[in-house]
């Protein structure tokens, strides 16, 4: 027994001088050196505005010369700062990298030692100008203008996207992840040129409505995006939204558009597969449902695979059944007062036809379907022969209710002689008083 | 004591003395017994055979020491590249950007060895075998090379044995461009072509249709590469300027070419798209299993009754059918989404004036359905491996309203509060005036689980799963189908899409309408629209460039055709459109809900209940060179874009 526990000892011995020789002290210093500076967005002399953890500051370390060396990278924040302080001492190249920002040179031989500060200045590929919010009740619409500074060799725009935050960072990295919010940006994808043309500022883009949660405090902003490689964003300022514990929709909001499926491309509800169809959202009598039993809705003719996505009717050919009172209209429950409703032809619709001299209104009237032709006088709110209008055209009627009113509001036409048609671009229903 | 150390010792003695000792091994081969003779060859090429890039049913590209692996793992189901890439919804993993490190030289040295001391063993052979066998091995480094430029772009062209004593300079092997790169694919191949025999009876082994199978998949991919990379916007990048990451447009069509030359080479052989059964879509699906399918130009054999280890068997029935009905493992683990559905010919959910549609059953989903879908996909009603699938998700008590009232599955939309909508697990019930029902199907949605067992929407996946394998049976490393690495219905499709982009539409469509009457579409073939777009299918993308909605629908067919099959990660990546089509890509996934005071069912739209979104970035185009690698040769800088 004896023996085996001084076996034991030995072997024990022995184990703890084999672990403990293992412990060798690194003689290497700790990394001590740190290297800190701002990002500075050319145009406004401000930091750059960019997005936590987005990109980062190249570095290489040169003092070494036994092989190229890797880069490493120093991370930008959000206020465009970066600052680290565990980095050893020596000589390196610094470089802005991968930053929504037209590239620029590497800043060589940078002496790493005790404290060093080192700024950028870049130019961003893109400003977000004059950015509003506006909360109406539970809604969030955010706008902005797009600034390109340098123009020539730009790349495509790529899209506009709302980014929402609950805690004050908020951009590509850190936002609300929500098919609802990611759904209301704006795809783009062509060139300055083509979106916005030959100027340097853009019109404004609107975004949203976002529905938003009552109590709630969010951090928002807008980024926008080039096609360049790394298509990171260039954003506005954070702006911070407290959503009122009280705050609800109003049942009562007058919308920008009563007409709802107003705007070119239309969306069809069915069709015959080919052109013809019914109109999402619309109403049609039977008059005007004189292809097939379908009307309203135009794909074009060049069948499944060019759909044209018009608002569209017609009677063209001899042989094709007349349309008298055709009817293609919307109802609404208006509140008291005073609208306007216009029909334009000029705008996107690729299809843009006014063809024939038939009558052909465009009418408001109460209840819930149109007046044929021969009452409009008498039955409607008011209406107006669009005959003869221009592509490049467009018509209104306005009238007044006194109290609230279901109300229908669309077009009246008789196509009795051929070659008729009538393919608008939009049509809006406002609240004007 | 004394004693102890003593024998201590001497055993220590007797164990480091084996160090000297120097036999001769008589079990090892040699490169006479090797390169000698036919046998030998064919034992040498079975490793390198054995090792090939293959995307099989034991590949996951997120994960460097189970990619290749040349026994397998089951997890492969849970990580797989469909579910990687947003082909299959699952909850387990999303987009990998960059990739495992993939770095295949020692294999390439295997067959440089071979090319390179072969000749030494000419008068052994007949002049045909020896071509035959010099043919295989220049088309087994092209396909270790393609598995190298379609990560890397252009990468070190080894085609000598290296002396490991060599001065540095000449190990240190620089990049080449990636044209180079897609052309030494093409020599080698081209090589292959001519020099291998059309003889097809060894299945699991090349021959010269194999050859120009593989010429015709890469060499589409080079003319993709080449004529889309310019929309990248790498032009700044180093690796871009000096050529090894990306082509320049001109190239394009010299590929395309060779795609389309390539395809007529297959179409020579003894191949036919496979049509033995009348039910198109049991057809589809035999496609996939049926040993003696002439629509087979390669695959990758699997045996379950290879003694010792797992290495020829898989697990892929085990993860793709729902357990414990249909398996006897973890079970079920990708579901196809409903983008993907739409994709095919399927009735319609919703009526012209907004509503649902009404079904009697939750199987009339399937009426009217593309067969090639169904072949693609089970659904409720269908049968496997005796029991019946049954897939629901919930209940309403009354659905009066449009389906856009259900806002996606929302549970804030009203018609989805909780007295209306009834969700739950597994086995629950709800009673609704004084009938008690099953709230969910046997099959899910379960609202209290996670993404085993529990179908995600309206389908599992059939695509190659065995139904004749009994449920007991279908366990980890139980599988044994084997896995078509190409068949003539992805020639077919490549060789339209290279013509579509040469300018050759009809011709394209030739194609495309062969494949379609197989599958039993509606609309063999489309009216050819060359009216552009920059919008995509799925996802509704929204590409950096325009192209003919005929390409488009080229490129939907592809997708419909070969679904699952581990072709669409690298195809978005080709066509420079990942980032775009990945961009917060949700899944949206089909549910079926039983109406309860209408009796009926309905099915909705809704986005996948864990809000899962896949997004790739522009790292994906190029892998980053292994960082390891660099360290051993900084020749291989520069480094990849964005890297």
């Amino acid at each position: 027994m004896n023996t085996m526990k001084n076996i034991l000892y030995i072997l024990l011995g022995v184990m703890l001088f084999a672990v403990t020789s293992c412990m060798e002290v690194d003689n290497w210093e700790e990394p001590n050196v740190r290297v800190h500076g701002r990002v500075i967005d050319a145009l406004t002399g401000e930091n750059l505005l960019t997005a936590q953890n987005d990109w980062g500051i190249r570095i290489w370390e040169r003092s070494w010369k036994q092989s190229a060396p890797t880069a490493q990278s120093l991370v930008v924040m959000q206020d465009g700062s970066y600052n680290n302080s565990k980095l050893f001492g020596g000589t390196y190249d610094m470089l802005p990298y991968g930053g929504a920002f037209w590239p620029i040179d590497t800043v060589k031989n940078v002496e790493f030692k005790g404290t060093t500060e080192q700024d950028f200045t870049v130019t961003p590929y893109l400003q977000l100008l004059g950015f509003e919010t506006s909360l109406n009740g539970l809604k969030l619409t955010l706008s902005c203008q797009l600034k390109a500074p340098i123009r020539d060799g730009l790349p495509n725009l790529v899209e506009i996207k709302p980014f929402l935050s609950l805690n004050q960072f908020c951009g590509a990295n850190n936002f609300i992840d929500l098919a609802e919010y990611n759904n209301q940006r704006k795809q783009i994808n062509k060139s300055w040129m083509e979106e916005v043309g030959d100027v340097e500022t853009s019109g404004i883009y609107r975004i949203g409505p976002l529905a938003v949660k009552p109590g709630y405090t969010y951090y928002v902003r807008l980024g926008a995006n080039v096609n360049d490689a790394n298509r990171k964003y260039n954003y506005t300022e954070i702006v911070k939204i407290v959503v009122p514990a009280d705050a609800h929709n109003d049942p009562n909001e007058v919308p920008d558009n009563f007409f709802k499926n107003a705007q070119w491309p239309f969306d069809k509800a069915d069709w015959d597969g080919n052109r013809w169809g019914n109109l999402l959202n619309w109403s049609t009598n039977d008059a005007m449902r004189t292809r097939d039993g379908r009307g309203g809705y135009d794909g074009g003719w060049e069948g499944p695979a060019n759909d044209k996505k018009s608002l569209g009717f017609e009677r063209w050919g001899a042989g094709e059944t007349q349309i008298v009172n055709g009817k293609l209209f919307q109802t609404f429950d208006l509140p008291a007062g005073s609208y306007k409703f216009t029909m334009s032809l000029a705008g996107d619709n690729p299809i843009i036809s006014n063809n024939g001299s038939d009558p052909r209104y465009i009418a408001a009237a109460v209840g819930d379907i149109l007046p044929d032709i021969a009452d409009l006088p008498t039955a409607a709110l008011a209406s107006t022969n669009f005959a003869g209008l221009g592509n490049d055209g467009s018509t209104s009627i306005e009238f007044t209710l006194d109290a609230p009113k279901k109300v229908s509001a669309g077009f009246v036409v008789s196509f009795t002689n051929t070659e008729q048609n009538v393919r608008p671009s939009w049509l809006k229903l406002e609240k004007t008083d | 004591m004394k004693k102890q150390l003593i024998y201590i010792t001497l055993f220590c003695i007797g164990v480091l003395s084996c160090q000297d000792l120097n036999l001769e091994p008589k079990g090892i081969l040699g490169e006479p017994e090797l390169f000698g003779n036919e046998y030998g060859v064919k034992k040498y090429f079975a490793a390198i055979y054995n090792s090939l890039p293959i995307e099989d049913f034991l590949y996951y590209g997120t994960d460097s020491d189970h990619a290749y692996r040349p026994d397998n793992y089951w997890e492969q189901g849970k990580k797989s590249l469909g579910n990687m890439s947003g082909e299959f919804f699952n909850t387990w993993v999303l987009v990998d950007n960059d990739g495992f490190a993939y770095w295949p030289y020692d294999r390439i040295r295997d067959v440089n060895t071979f090319i390179e001391n072969f000749p030494n063993y000419r008068d052994n052979y007949t002049e045909d075998v020896y071509n035959k066998l010099l043919g295989e091995a220049h088309f087994l480094r092209a396909f270790y090379y393609f598995g190298l430029a379609k990560r890397y772009g252009g990468v070190p062209l080894v085609k000598d044995v290296q002396d490991p004593l060599a001065p540095k300079e000449t190990l240190e092997v620089p990049r080449n461009t990636e044209y180079d790169t897609w052309k030494l694919i093409y020599e080698d191949l081209t090589f292959a072509i001519e020099n291998m025999s059309a003889n097809t009876d060894e299945t699991g082994r090349a021959n010269k249709y194999v050859a120009a199978a593989l010429l015709s998949r890469t060499m589409l991919y080079a003319g993709s590469i080449a004529k889309y990379s310019q929309y990248l916007g790498f032009q700044g990048e180093a690796a871009t300027s000096a050529g090894m990451a990306g082509m320049d447009p001109s190239k394009a069509d010299e590929f395309f070419q060779y795609c389309v030359d390539a395809g007529k080479v297959v179409e020579a052989g003894p191949f036919s798209l496979y049509n033995k059964d009348a039910d198109k879509a049991k057809n589809f699906a035999d496609l996939f299993l049926d040993p003696g399918s002439p629509e087979s130009i390669f695959i990758k054999d699997y045996n379950i009754t290879t003694p010792g280890n797992t290495r020829l068997r898989h697990s892929y029935d085990a993860l793709m059918s729902p357990q414990p009905d249909m398996s006897s493992f973890v079970g079920a683990e990708s579901y196809p989404p409903l983008d993907f559905m739409e994709l095919y010919e399927m009735p319609a959910i919703v009526n012209p004036d907004g509503t649902p549609v009404r079904f009697d059953n939750r199987g009339d989903i399937k009426n009217d359905m593309e067969p090639r879908m169904r072949g693609t996909m089970f659904f409720d009603g269908d049968e496997l491996r005796g029991k019946t699938f049954s897939i629901q998700r919930g209940i309403y008590k009354n659905f009066d309203g449009l389906a856009s009232d259900a806002d996606q599955g929302s549970s804030a939309a009203p018609i989805n509060n909780a007295d209306n909508r009834i969700l739950g697990g597994r086995g629950w019930t709800t009673n609704i005036n004084g009938v008690t029902y099953n709230i969910t199907g046997a099959h899910g949605h379960f609202e209290d689980q996670g993404g085993e067992n529990n179908c995600w929407g309206s389908a599992f996946i059939r695509k190659y799963v065995d139904p004749s394998r009994p449920t007991s049976d279908v366990r980890e490393y139980r599988s044994d189908q084997h896995w078509v690495v190409f068949r003539l219905g992805e020639i077919y499709l490549n060789t339209a899409e290279a013509l579509y982009e040469l300018g050759h539409r009809e011709e394209a469509f030739n194609y495309i309408e062969m494949i379609r009457t197989r599958a039993g579409s509606k609309v063999p073939r489309p009216v050819i629209d060359m009216s552009s777009t920059n919008i995509g299918t799925i996802n509704k993308a929204n590409y950096p460039y325009s192209i003919e909605k005929s390409l488009q629908f080229i490129r939907d067919e592809r997708e419909r055709e070969l679904y699952g099959e581990n072709h669409w990660w690298w195809d978005l990546r080709r066509w420079r459109t990942a980032d775009q089509v990945l961009n917060q890509f949700r899944h949206r996934v089909l549910s079926c809900y039983y109406v309860a005071d209408e009796g009926k069912y309905i099915y909705l739209d809704e986005i996948n209940r864990w809000n899962r979104s896949w997004t790739a970035s522009k790292q994906c185009y190029y892998e980053p060179i292994p960082w390891g690698e660099i360290g051993k040769n900084n020749n291989l800088l520069p480094q990849n874009p964005l890297y």
